[in-house]
């Protein structure tokens, strides 16, 4: 029921020392502004690493070519490993991988044209499962599959960017013939990749193709693939059985970590997971030590209320109210200073960190590891949650002081 | 309507137990008018404690209205304040943020009396006392004797059975003093009974009858020569 007495008198009390009540709400303000500008920080943080890890695949393993620079079977040091489709099918087999994908890099400088258009855009042919490596998602069309790489298909999946800078925004590219180093290839999917604006201005080929066309071999650059188990020692297996792999197969020391450079995407995705959890939990430390010393406050004032009332309480008790009403009307006037000042401290920070986050969005800033600083909005109800128990917990030592006074002594004192 | 057998109340600190009532027994009959007198440290306080439901005693037994007062809860405690029990105090205590009326509908306002007509039977006690139009006002603009009016009507407001005094008088001048007593004088020809803590023996003179403590025991009743009930019992 709403007493309207009960909520008078809170604020006249309020009233009667502003300077109190204001400082006192000031500092329930400010813990809770501090708490929520470091969540939203840390999630910021949190948000920046995912992304950044999930352009290149969070579980991801990247085998790149290397030179030995170890002597092994009385071979020289400085020797070249090259991939080529037997290491990819072998690497395939290998237990506890998921995705597996070559990748065949046309040179540099390659020319792509369309029409009067002539440009030098990066050109990566692979398998198909390259998409669910990368996590891109069509825009158009379909990615390149297996049936491409099985009939040899001169046909070509492009990322959106290379669409606008091909074929002009808003014009749908697919079925269009683009020449791509002298030969023509359909454009059979458009991509996006909201992770890496970098990978939306390639063009992607079959590797089987590519290979025939361009080099006539079985070479490939690069073999990604990612792991089933997200474990880091499934993981250290995955990649211990990799290097051993091509090690048997290319003749090098399975210890020389130059012959093959492998990077474990897992491994430091795992680092920068375990740093920011801890980073989390800091803050949530911090955060939790601010609001207690506001909590702190807020008993403080109540109890010098309570003290300062002394003599009302007592003629209060003496006119019939019960221990229970008087709990009530200092439960509820402490719950009510910090919820609101809390309220407001949240309102602050949650706004503070939607600027910061409108800024970064609209000016384009986006530095890799701080993206969308926000609180979620469990965090939120978990912070107003948090404010009503310690706002509870704030008058409680003063209530129970209040209930305990004698009401003839108090009158009594002068 | 009060009678208490055998009253006795012992404090104890630390270090020391202090027998403070070493068995009192006082009957008074509704409709009296009865002053409570004695030193500091007889134990007058801690009888006003006890008769005003603020205090339990260690033995013997305390009736008021027939109602056997022992060993309440305190909400029980509180119910019977509100209901049996208006308080005046020497220094008027009343909520210095409220006006005068709501200072007199407090006690309305515990006892879960809705609003407007908590407002309406506090004006009537307002008027009783000739402060009607006083009712917006804060108790700093009023004269200490207006001040004790509200508070007596604040302690009218319940229609109690009893009515607790506790120096009335003794932040008063002795012209207001009377005017005051005048005032709970005609409360009780109403038929309130009145019980009255005072050290002043012209203001206790106006009871008519002086129950006297000294060391936890009643020491003599007097009966004024102008009451109108003799002595009843014997300690």
């Amino acid at each position: 029921m709403f007493d309207i007495e009960k909520w008078q008198e809170i604020w006249t009390s309020m009233q009667q020392h502003k300077l109190r009540t204001f400082l006192t709400a000031f500092g329930v303000a400010w813990s809770i502004f501090l708490l929520v500008i470091l969540l939203g920080s840390g999630n910021g943080l949190k948000n920046g690493v995912n992304h950044t890890f999930k352009g290149v695949g969070e579980n991801s393993i990247w085998v790149y070519q290397g030179k030995t620079s170890q002597t092994w079977e009385g071979q020289r040091i400085g020797r070249k490993v090259e991939f080529n489709n037997q290491d990819y099918a072998r690497l395939s087999e290998i237990e506890g991988v998921e995705y597996k994908s070559g990748r065949y890099f046309l040179p540099a400088g390659t020319a792509v044209k369309y029409g009067d258009k002539n440009l030098s855009l990066q050109v990566y042919c692979v398998h198909p499962e390259h998409q669910l490596i990368k996590s891109t998602s069509l825009l158009a069309g379909r990615y390149i599959n297996q049936l491409d790489l099985n009939n040899y298909r001169k046909v070509a999946c492009i990322g959106i960017l290379a669409s606008y800078d091909l074929f002009g925004k808003g014009v749908n590219p697919v079925g269009e013939f683009i020449e791509i180093g002298g030969n023509p290839f359909k454009v059979i999917g458009v991509f996006k990749d909201p992770n890496s604006q970098k990978e939306m201005r390639k063009i992607l080929l079959p590797v089987s193709t590519a290979q025939l066309i361009y080099e006539g071999d079985q070479s490939l650059d690069q073999i990604l693939l990612t792991v089933k188990h997200k474990s880091p020692e499934k993981v250290d297996q995955l990649v211990g059985a990799v290097r051993e792999q091509l090690a048997r197969e290319h003749h090098f020391d399975a210890k020389d970590k130059k012959a093959v450079y492998i990077k474990n995407n897992f491994e430091r995705f795992s680092q920068f997971q375990d740093l920011f959890g801890s980073i989390r939990i800091f803050i949530w430390v911090i955060g939790i030590g601010s609001l207690l010393a506001g909590i702190i406050g807020v008993s403080n004032i109540m109890l010098i209320t309570v003290k300062d009332r002394t003599r009302e309480i007592g003629v209060r008790k003496a006119l019939g109210a019960t221990s229970g009403s008087l709990i009530s009307m200092i439960l509820t006037e402490s719950v009510f200073l910090t919820a609101l000042a809390g309220y407001a401290g949240l309102l602050v920070g949650v706004g503070l960190l939607s600027i910061t986050n409108w800024v970064m969005t609209t000016y384009g800033l986006r530095p890799d590891f701080f993206q969308h600083p926000e609180v979620n909005p469990g965090t939120v109800f978990l912070a107003v949650g948090v404010l009503i128990v310690a706002g509870a917990v704030a008058g409680l030592i003063p209530a129970m002081h209040a209930v305990r006074i004698n009401p003839i002594k108090a009158i009594r004192q002068q | 309507m009060i009678e208490l057998k055998n009253i006795n109340k012992s404090y104890s600190t630390k270090h020391t137990s202090i027998q403070v009532l070493k068995g009192v027994d006082v009957f008074i009959e509704r409709g009296e008018f009865v002053a409570i007198m004695g030193s500091s440290g007889s134990g007058k306080s801690t009888m006003l404690n006890i008769l005003g439901l603020l205090d339990d005693y260690d033995e013997g037994s305390y009736y008021l209205n027939n109602i056997l007062m022992k060993h309440l809860k305190p909400k029980e405690a509180a119910m019977y304040r509100n209901q049996l029990i208006g308080f005046v105090f020497q220094s008027f205590n009343l909520l210095p943020f409220k006006s005068a009326v709501e200072n007199v509908a407090l006690p309305l306002y515990y006892r879960k009396i809705e609003r407007k007509k908590r407002q309406a039977i506090a004006m009537t006690y307002l008027e009783r006392v000739g402060l009607k139009d006083w009712a917006t006002h804060l108790p700093n603009e009023l004269s200490g004797g207006q001040q004790q009016r509200v508070a007596i009507a604040r302690a009218l407001a319940a229609s109690p059975q009893v009515l607790l005094a506790d120096e009335p008088t003794g932040a008063l001048d002795t012209k207001t003093s009377y005017e005051i007593m005048g005032l709970i004088k005609s409360i009780n020809e109403e038929g309130t009974t009145v019980l009255m803590v005072t050290h002043e023996q012209d203001i206790a003179d106006m009871a008519h009858r002086i129950i006297r403590l000294r060391d936890g025991l009643i020491e003599r009743k007097i009966t004024n020569p102008v009451g109108m009930y003799a002595e009843v019992l014997a300690s």
